[in-house]
């Protein structure tokens, strides 16, 4: 072995062994330490309520709809979108929203009541999508988190004989 | 140039970019732990360990390369392992057409094409440094 390749090994454990120590020193001390197991969706909904978004459960979210008082925004990708959405829900995938934002923009006003949904709590579109809006201006945007899985799994179960 | 003048550029440019990486990672552990959850590969306990030590090793392997010439040489073959898994993760993604953002920086831009792309020139520049930037003795 050269001195050269004697120096990996011995770069390798150092490396290794300070990335373990340090890794582990600020998830002990950090204030908001991730958790053990990963939750899908948990810090998303944390990210949401920290930046004030009401957040509906399909409950909430079905009465809204059935009271035709809040458009629904679709943040996923138009594929999606087009293989199953909420009734009258618009296409605004957040992936492409300065190309599909300026559909919507002038049936909008500052405090149009919206509500920005994608799959479920663990995608993130829906998130962004209501950020994007709070961005553009719109002061009363909310988030369906449990979004479409939860909205088809809500009908079907009502649907079935 | 000469030969020492390349590899300094090489050594900032890999070296800062990891530092800069990981830093933000650190800085945001829960969305980095968002960001590998969504390749869909790694199980629930999987995710939050690579959440709180994939980013140090960046920083610590950004540092050695920088700062630390005793272990320059291993830093490169961990930075290049790390970009060998990176690539095949958003190869993956990419062919299993998951709508994601590759959650390698700050932007929310989904994952293209152009990101392996990017990856595979910077593992063709941590070879270089792997094979040409070797202490002298």
């Amino acid at each position: 072995m050269t001195p050269t390749s004697s120096r990996i090994p011995f770069g390798l454990a150092a490396l290794l062994c300070v990335t373990l120590i340090t890794g582990t020193l600020s998830q002990r001390l950090s204030p908001d330490p991730l958790p053990a197991v990963y939750t899908p969706g948990a810090s998303l909904l944390a990210e949401a309520e920290a930046a004030g978004f009401t957040l509906l459960s399909p409950e909430s979210a079905r009465s809204l709809h059935q009271a035709g008082s809040h458009l629904f925004l679709d943040a996923r990708s138009l594929d999606e979108y087009h293989q199953g959405h909420i009734p009258g829900a618009f296409p605004v995938p957040v992936n492409a929203f300065d190309l599909h934002f300026p559909d919507i923009a002038p049936i909008l006003m500052p405090d149009s009541p919206l509500i920005a949904y994608c799959s479920n709590p663990a995608c993130d579109q829906a998130l962004r999508l209501a950020e994007r809006l709070r961005d553009a201006g719109d002061t009363n945007v909310n988030l369906f988190p449990a979004g479409y899985d939860a909205w088809s799994t809500m009908n079907a179960e009502e649907t079935r004989p | 140039m000469t030969k020492t003048t390349l590899l300094w550029l090489l050594r900032l440019g890999i070296g800062l970019l990891f530092l800069y990486s990981g830093l933000i990672k650190i800085m945001d552990p829960h969305r980095f732990a968002e960001s590998t959850a969504n390749y869909l590969i790694l199980g629930d306990r999987a995710v939050i360990l690579t959440a709180i030590y994939l980013p140090w090793l960046e920083v610590w392997t950004g540092l050695a390369i920088l700062l630390l010439p005793p272990m320059r040489s291993a830093a490169w073959l961990l930075i290049t392992l790390m970009l060998l898994v990176f690539t095949a993760a958003k190869i993956s993604a990419l062919t299993r057409g998951l709508d994601i953002s590759c959650g390698c920086g700050t932007g929310e831009e989904p994952m293209t094409l152009l990101d392996v792309l990017e990856n595979l020139f910077l593992l063709a520049l941590t070879t270089a440094g792997l094979l040409l930037d070797r202490p002298k003795i």
